[in-house]
This record gives C-alpha cells, structure tokens and sequence, in this order.
C-alpha cells in the first residue's frame, strides 16, 4: 500500500548521461512497466528506485517519504531480478527466509510468511530444495516468492521474464499480474518486450535515450503515440511512416507519393509544406481498387493473417508493411489506401506527435 | 628467490626458530589469492545486490554468502597447500636450527645423515608414516577437490 513518486531524477555515469529528468508519480497499487530498447536507461533507474545506485539529482518518494538515501534494504522494497540471484548454497526456504531472519524475525513468524507465500506460487513441495535442483520457471517463482515474504511496500521487476522460454513466458506473465493484482502492491517492471508492457501495465513508461518520451496508459500510446519513436516502438510490426507536407490550411497532408490526406480529426497548426511524418499501423491499410499501387517484396502468411512487405511505386519508393486478415492476394501488385481516420500526424522536424 | 627476504623478515621479528617462524611464510600464497580472486570474481554481482536488498552488511555477506559459495574451493585450496607444506624441506632447514622444530620431512633426513650407520628399515617406516597424512588429506577431500578445481559456478 504505497505511492511511489520520482522528482526530477538524473544520472550521468562520468560524461554520459544515462537519464535526464525522469518525473512521474504512482498511486496505490498500480503497476508502472518501464520500457524501452536496450541502453535506454530502464534498468538504470529501477536500480536508482531500489538503492543499488545513487541518482545525481532528484528525489525518491515513497509513501510521501524520501527514500532518496536510504539503505536499499531499509526502503521497504523488494527486487526481482532478471537472472534471480538466487543463494546456490541454500534451500529453497532459506532463500526466501533469509531477509527475514537478518531482519530479526521470529521464527514461527518466518515459517509462516514463507509458508503462504510458497502456498501461493505452488512451491510448497519444493522448499527443501537448492535452486539448482529447480527448472526455470520455479526458480523464477522462487524469486518472486523471496520478494512477497518481505511484504514490501513497493515490488520491482527487472525483466523477471527474459530467461523463460516463450511458452512458459506468456503463463508467467499473467501469473505474475494475477498476483500483482491479488497482493495490490505498488511495483514497478522493467522490460524491453512491448508485450509484456502492454499486458502487464497499468502506465507505461517508454524511455528513449534516458528520457521520458510517453508516460501513459498502453492503450493511450498505442493509440496516441506522443513521437515517432514511442510510435515504431510499440505495435507490431511497427507503424509505417509517410513522408509528407501539410496542405489544405492545415486540414490535410498531402503525402510525397501523391494523394491528398484530409485529417479525420481536425485541423493541424502550421503552414502550407511543412513536412510533416504520417504513421500508419500495418493492419489499418486497406486495399483500395482506386488507391496506391503497391509492389509486393514478401509475403509473410501467419495463418489467421498475412504479412505483406513491398514498396510504393510513387515517388520515393517508401517501403511499407501491410498486414492482412486472412491469405495474401495473388499477384504482385496491390492498390492500397490509407483510412484517414487511422493516421498519426508527426511533425518530421522534431518527431513530435500534432494533436 | 623469496627465501633470503623471507628470512630477515623473520629475523627481524624474532621468530626464527619459533613454531610460528616455520608456519607463517606459509601462510601467504600466491597461489591462495589467485585462486580466491578467480572465485570471488564469479560471484555475480546480483547476489551482492539481493544480498543488500535483503539487508545483508558486508559482513554478514561473508560469512553467509560467499564462504558456502566458495567451499569447494576453499577445500581444493587446503589440500594444495596442505601437502605444499607437508613437502617443505628447504625453509624449515633455514629457519629452524631447534631439533625440537624439526618437521617429518627434515627428521627423515636427518636419520640418513651417517650413511653407512642408517637403519634404512626405519627411514623407510618414517616415510611410509610420513605419507599418510597426506594420503589422508586427499582421498577424504577428494571429492571436493575435483569440485572446487573444475567446477565455476555454483
């Protein structure tokens, strides 16, 4: 039961900033996914969060408290970590009893917590046992397990997900936000699989070169990317991008291929020809008999639907991705159309979303 | 090379012939640290940090988390050392003129001393009774000595 709160975080690591200015808050319970490719500082900041490394500005507050130089162990926080970091040398109990009995615990007390949440994550019948002597998926429990029976104010994730293989990834995963749910803790997850952030968060948090470049709910960035990168980052395949300039005062883009976008929502700020970035996402493009011909590089079939990856013939030859329900039509070239209510509307200077 | 610094380090701390003059150049291995440093280096370091989150000091992270990591080794490293000491003939020759001090090793030779006297019978004995111990060392810590040698992790 906490609310988490970052102020103004910073780290540089000599020269190189790693984040620069991260501000977001959490209310009660709520589940935050940090996500972002690899060297975005994701992982950097959950360990900021958790005390193994200390910011160069800002404030961590936890539960109104600030937590900024706290013992990581005195924070009331528990980690899951990407490779477990489980104790080789210990059972199963003791692994998860450990931070109880350095924090003076009973040990009735201890055997009970430890009791439950083994009861919980259906590890009771494996608590004699060293972690090597377990598969993966029950290690990672065993992680988990070692986080709940701190009962912590705020659990963190560190991509607990990356070493499953894909099957047991997609049943950890849900079990993972059933109990999330369940104990109501605060927690924070780091992952780079837009998956998992989709289906795991409350908010997402989408880190781009240590800032914060959409802070939202994922279905708000899937549906209102707030920049080309949040945009091409989540979604799959990713969004295609046009180029074009505005037109029409502002009501329309009219694409370097050609036609004329009126937009479905509104007027767009600017003058006539400002170049601007439209986004479309691979299942919204149509085929339309009087559209775009489209030439057809690759056909992808996935069963229930088909990807189709190929070029424009206009100017520019722009390459797009086109998903399809059902099979690929014969022939190698399509006429396409773009629903103007599905475009994204970006500025090509700076990548910002136009509203 | 290490012998003539070794013994005016001795010297001048007063321990030559003294038991603690014979057992304490041994102490420092390079071998031991070298090993140990291999060993320490593979501990990942989010053990250390789960060990911290866990609110474990330094410590505490010790003697809980990295000697039971490091058990097979610290066995494979007392039987490289133990017979290393067992063996040394030069250094107790040096340091230790007090036949009171002599070790097995110097004892046995010494009995040889007046070659046509020798009751090799007994010399023999000696050394078969010399070598048990370490025979003794190795076949109980065998085990652990292959452990601690071949295996990394875990």
């Amino acid at each position: 039961m906490a609310t988490l709160e970052l102020d103004g975080l910073r780290k540089s690591f000599g020269a190189t900033e790693v984040l620069r200015q991260i501000d977001l808050s959490l209310v009660d319970g709520e589940m935050l996914v940090i996500v972002g490719a690899s060297g975005c500082g994701k992982s950097t900041l959950l360990r900021i969060v958790a005390g193994l490394e200390s910011p160069s500005a800002g404030r961590i507050l936890l539960d109104g408290r600030d937590i900024t130089s706290v013992d990581p162990a005195a924070r009331d926080i528990a980690m899951v970590f990407q490779n477990y970091a489980l104790y080789p040398h210990m059972t199963v109990f003791d692994n998860m009893a450990y931070g109880l009995k350095i924090r003076g615990l009973a040990r009735e007390d201890i055997s009970k917590r430890v009791g439950d949440a083994a009861a919980l994550l259906g590890l009771s019948e494996f608590l004699g046992r060293k972690p090597r002597q377990l598969s993966g998926g029950q290690r990672q429990r065993v992680a988990m397990g070692r986080a709940i029976v701190r009962e912590p104010k705020l659990f963190l994730f560190d991509e607990p997900l990356s070493n499953l293989d894909a099957t047991l990834r997609v049943h950890t995963r849900a079990e993972i936000r059933r109990l999330q749910k369940r104990l109501g803790v605060t927690s924070l997850y780091v992952t780079h699989d837009q998956v998992e952030a989709m289906t795991l968060g409350d908010r997402l948090l989408v880190l781009h070169q240590g800032r914060s470049a959409q802070f939202a709910t994922p279905m708000e960035v899937f549906d209102r990317p707030a920049d080309t990168y949040v945009a091409s980052f989540i979604g799959a395949p990713a969004m295609n991008f046009l180029p074009a300039v505005l037109a029409g005062g502002g009501a329309a883009a009219r694409l370097d291929s050609g036609p004329l976008l009126p937009f479905a929502d509104g007027k767009r700020e600017g003058p006539d020809g400002k170049a601007l970035t439209i986004g479309i996402r691979p299942e919204h493009i149509r085929i339309d008999p009087t559209g775009l011909p489209f030439h057809i590089d690759l056909v992808e079939p996935l069963g229930s639907e088909t990807l189709v990856h190929g070029r424009l013939a206009a100017p520019g030859e722009t390459s797009l991705v086109i998903r399809l329900a059902g099979r690929a039509p014969d022939g190698e070239v399509l006429t396409i159309g773009f629903p103007t209510e599905e475009i994204h509307v970006f500025d090509a200077a700076t990548g910002r979303r136009l509203v | 090379m290490r012998i003539i610094p070794t013994y005016a380090v001795m010297a001048d701390l007063g321990l030559i012939n003294t038991f603690t003059g014979l057992w304490l150049p041994l102490i420092a291995s390079a071998t031991a640290t070298l090993l140990f440093r291999q060993v320490f280096v593979a501990i990942p370091d989010e053990l250390v940090e789960a060990a911290r989150m866990d609110g474990a000091g330094p410590m505490r992270f010790l003697w809980d988390i990295v000697l039971p990591v490091s058990a097979a080794n610290i066995a494979a490293l007392f039987v490289i050392l133990f017979i290393y000491g067992w063996n040394q003939y030069l250094w107790p020759l040096l340091v230790a003129t007090n036949p009171r001090l002599d070790t097995i090793v110097i004892g046995i030779v010494k009995m040889i001393a007046v070659e046509t006297n020798t009751d090799w019978g007994m010399v023999m004995a000696t050394a078969v009774l010399a070598l048990l111990p370490p025979v003794v060392v190795v076949v109980l810590m065998q085990r652990w000595f292959v452990a601690g040698l071949t295996e990394g992790e875990k």
